[in-house]
């Protein structure tokens, strides 16, 4: 036979096989997700039949691990496990991790965060992380220096799971050295370190505070931002993060170290520590919001008319009528919601404008009107 | 031998290299986006969702869709963006002008009211009759403008929308509740990211309820099967390929998300072109270069965008005839990237194979054809080796199609039924008998209308999902 002819057959042979062993993977393993997936069912109804007896109290937990004894596959276990570890605290939480424990499920987790490839170390971080198991904490502040972003990011939110709040500044540091994270996506990681950490928080506006350019010294009250080098860390970026985080959680005698950072405040601070007096629901005692209400940044002016309910400043009402015809839409309507909010003088401004010659100013007084109209109950 | 006989033969060499040569680079895209969306998949166990809904830190959302003529499936578009999960959004529906009623179906199920709302003009569009916002769902924005298309549309909606991340998708389109989630990770997780997408599927044939898809379900449509089998192979392994090879040229326009202020930086969308989403992605490339900033395009395969597909014969060709035509208006709008190497992958390695391959390969493909036939006519090759050879290229055809039917299978499993997966794979063979050369006929048509700058976009056939769900399904 032509060599050609015999070579194409062979070429013919080997693809049909793959075809045909392709398609009984296919089969093979739907029939084994399917089978998996009806094990599993079953499984997690026994287990939850076993667990919530033994967080009741009525199994004691070498049983309720000798009932739930024998699944070698540990994913499964995190996957029962896991929606309750969100929700449960005190008691319950270290009743969970006990039987965690004792089923082996840490171990193997433990082993797999110093041994496992890169995606089951980071599932083993998170997992460590929501255990709280403090002794994992050094094999993940190791993974904080990994050159490898994931695993940098899966030990950074173990960690921040774990709440060993020592590890906070060194978690915080990797995440803005040795990754790409935005600061949203790092401020949401360290979130998970919780309310425990408002000491760190107020430490880390302390440290980047003092490293932030006074505007107040700066050529036109502005400081050029500079892009910080390799491994450095903007200052600027991480005092944003702590301030965001102490408005998160309210920290407690928060109010008046922010009250004294926004008179050095760049623009950028200054709209954290605004939206940070938002969550709070208050300002510190004798702020005025005047001046930020006419700051040459649109978006602070934004927050400070969202803020002004929080001084009830009746001062500013002329100011916030001024705000009714500023070129942003956003400025324009909280300024208008605001006003709505100041009741009787404050309405009696909206609808003045509204019935006005300015049209800018008329139609958004015109719209937040008709939505306190809408919002009256029928 | 004689002149003729010569170029004969070597033209079939040529088709011979040609073919080893786009198989061989489809293969090496299956392997890769094997191994990465392994990694994908794993990496997704460790993330922590549940978290980031709850998280009060991300970016806001304004998500864009144009809409034209949209009547029968425009309420359901909006009723499934307002339900989407994601901590703060806006929906901005820009009418383009519709003459069906569309603007009467919003102003009807969604309470509008003229809006205060104001808006610069940062990249020209068309006039802007009017804004609107909804008394029952303050998140939503109608935007009422004249016709302009598809781009002039997106453009209206960039400038009225008030949020750094833009999401771009079609009017016949449902996303998935946690696909923005997903795709949005990507720009929290990295701040090189400029532009991100995710995965199209068919959503033909699936039950739908108040703008979510409930059931899926296999279209009894021969030309939908087709279809699905196609995107599954384009996503599966086409874009997460070129994604990890870093010479992502394409998110779908479909489903999209963008930074605002790149998309401000570059212009907006072309109005002058039917492959809108190409030639941004392209543009936003170019301009991230020129002005020296580091990027990155990412495709996701989780996050997925259900949109209707061409039923009939005539909505498809008139599709691919446009894609085709709007692939040659990106290629060519952006050639300085073609072998630039300060482009990187995209420059050197996608760019070429989507010029010689993509656009090109219908020419390849039907002479080749002719030119075959034309040689066991004339005795030129033997009956027997062109025989041979066809059975190998369409057992590579369904090598590749089965490649995408079981990454499917391994990673994502969609379809509920075993039998509906078997059903793919009987339509990835069979598409190998018909479909790709009508295909490979309608996308050389495109070429052709590229050439004799043909500017219609053609007219597509909607139902509305409800329409589409209350065909005959052997559940219900």
């Amino acid at each position: 036979m032509d060599p050609y002819l015999s070579n194409l057959l062979i070429v013919i042979f080997i693809l049909v096989t793959l075809i045909l062993i392709m398609v009984g993977a296919i089969v093979l393993i739907r029939l084994r997700s399917a089978r998996n997936r009806r094990i599993y069912r079953q499984k997690a109804r026994e287990w939850e039949d076993i667990f919530l007896d033994y967080l009741h109290g009525g199994l004691g937990l070498e049983e309720a691990c000798r009932r739930m004894a024998g699944e070698k596959r540990y994913y499964w276990l995190w996957i029962f496990f896991a929606p309750y570890l969100e929700v449960l605290t005190g008691v319950d939480f270290e009743k969970t991790k006990a039987l965690c424990r004792e089923l082996g499920m840490i171990g193997y987790y433990r082993r797999k965060l110093h041994r496992g490839r890169t995606p089951a170390r980071a599932l083993a971080a998170r997992v460590l992380g929501s255990l709280q198991c403090r002794d994992s904490v050094p094999g993940m502040l190791e993974m904080l220096r990994s050159k490898n972003p994931l695993i940098v990011q899966a030990a950074a939110q173990g960690l921040a799971k774990s709440g060993d709040t020592k590890s906070f500044f060194p978690a915080a540091r990797a995440l803005l050295s040795h990754t790409y994270f935005t600061y949203e996506g790092i401020t949401e990681i360290l979130s998970s370190y919780g309310k425990e950490a408002c000491p760190l928080f107020k430490e880390g506006i302390v440290a980047g505070a003092k490293r932030l350019p006074d505007p107040r010294r700066a050529p036109g009250g502005r400081v050029p931002k500079k892009k910080p080098r390799r491994g450095e860390v903007d200052p600027s970026v991480v005092t944003s993060i702590m301030i965001d985080l102490l408005g998160y959680f309210r920290c407690p005698g928060s109010l008046s170290p922010l009250g004294r950072l926004l008179e050095r405040a760049d623009d950028e601070i200054t709209v954290h520590i605004l939206k940070a007096f938002l969550r709070f629901g208050e300002v510190p005692p004798g702020f005025d919001i005047k001046p930020y209400l006419r700051h040459r940044y649109w978006v602070a002016r934004s927050f400070s008319a969202k803020a002004w309910k929080l001084t009830g400043d009746r001062q500013a009402l002329p100011l916030l009528e001024e705000l009714l015809t500023d070129r942003n839409w956003w400025v324009r309507f909280h300024a208008a919601e605001a006003l709505r909010s100041a009741g009787g003088p404050g309405l009696t401004i909206l609808e003045d404008q509204a019935a006005g010659t300015d049209q800018t100013a008329a139609a958004i007084s015109s719209y937040v009107l008709s939505r306190s109209e809408v919002s009256q109950p029928s | 031998m004689s002149t003729w006989v010569t170029v004969v033969i070597f033209y079939n060499i040529f088709v011979l290299f040609y073919f080893l040569g786009i198989n061989g680079f489809y293969l090496l895209l299956v392997l890769i986006s094997y191994r990465d969306l392994r990694f994908v998949r794993s990496a997704e166990r460790a993330a922590d969702r549940f978290q980031t809904f709850r998280s009060e830190f991300y970016k806001p959302l304004s998500i864009i869709i144009p809409a034209y003529n949209e009547k029968s499936t425009i309420a359901d578009t909006v009723y499934s963006a307002l339900s989407l999960r994601y901590p703060e959004f806006e929906v901005i529906i820009v009418n383009d002008g519709s003459f069906d009623g569309t603007m009467e179906v919003l102003r009807e199920r969604f309470n509008l009211e003229v809006s205060a709302r104001n808006y610069g003009l940062e990249i020209p569009c068309r006039h802007i009759r009017g804004t609107y916002s909804s008394t029952d769902y303050p998140n939503l924005v109608v935007v009422d403008k004249v016709n302009g298309g598809k781009s002039d549309a997106l453009n209206a909606g960039i400038n009225v929308s008030q949020f750094p991340l833009i999401c771009n998708i079609d009017s016949d389109s449902l996303i998935d509740a946690d696909s923005l989630l997903k795709v949005v990770d990507l720009f929290a997780r990295d701040w090189r990211t400029v532009a991100a997408g995710g995965t199209i599927r068919a959503a033909n044939g699936c039950r739908i309820e108040d703008g979510k898809v409930t059931e899926i379900n296999l279209s009894p449509k021969f030309w939908v099967r087709f279809q699905i089998v196609e995107y599954l192979r384009a996503f599966l392994f086409g874009r997460a390929g070129w994604s990890s090879l870093g010479g992502l040229m394409i998110l779908s326009g479909a489903f999209s998300i963008f930074r605002r202020r790149v998309m401000v930086e570059v212009g907006g969308y072309r109005v002058d072109t039917v492959g809108e989403d190409m030639e941004m992605v392209l543009r936003v490339q170019r301009v991230m270069k020129k002005i020296n900033r580091e990027y990155r395009v990412v495709f996701l395969p989780d996050p997925v965008c259900w949109t209707q597909v061409p039923e009939s014969y005539r909505g498809l060709q008139t599709q691919r005839r446009r894609w085709q035509r709007g692939l040659a208006e990106s290629l060519f709008g952006n050639f300085e990237i073609f072998l630039n190497p300060q482009y990187g992958s995209t420059g050197m390695i996608s760019y070429p194979f989507f010029l010689f391959y993509e656009l090109l390969g219908p020419v390849i493909e039907i002479t080749g054809y002719l030119v075959f036939i034309f040689s066991i006519l004339t005795g030129i090759l033997n009956p027997p080796f062109v025989i041979l050879f066809f059975a190998v290229a369409i057992l590579l055809g369904i090598l590749l199609s089965t490649s995408a039917l079981l990454m499917e299978e391994i990673y994502y499993r969609r379809y509920p039924r075993l039998q509906d997966v078997l059903i793919l794979f009987f339509y990835a063979i069979m598409e190998n008998f018909f479909y790709r050369q009508l295909h490979a006929w309608w996308r050389f048509r495109g070429l052709l209308d590229f050439f004799f700058k043909k500017r219609a976009w053609g007219t597509l056939d909607r139902r509305s999902f409800t329409e589409a769900t209350t065909e005959k399904h052997p559940a219900s």
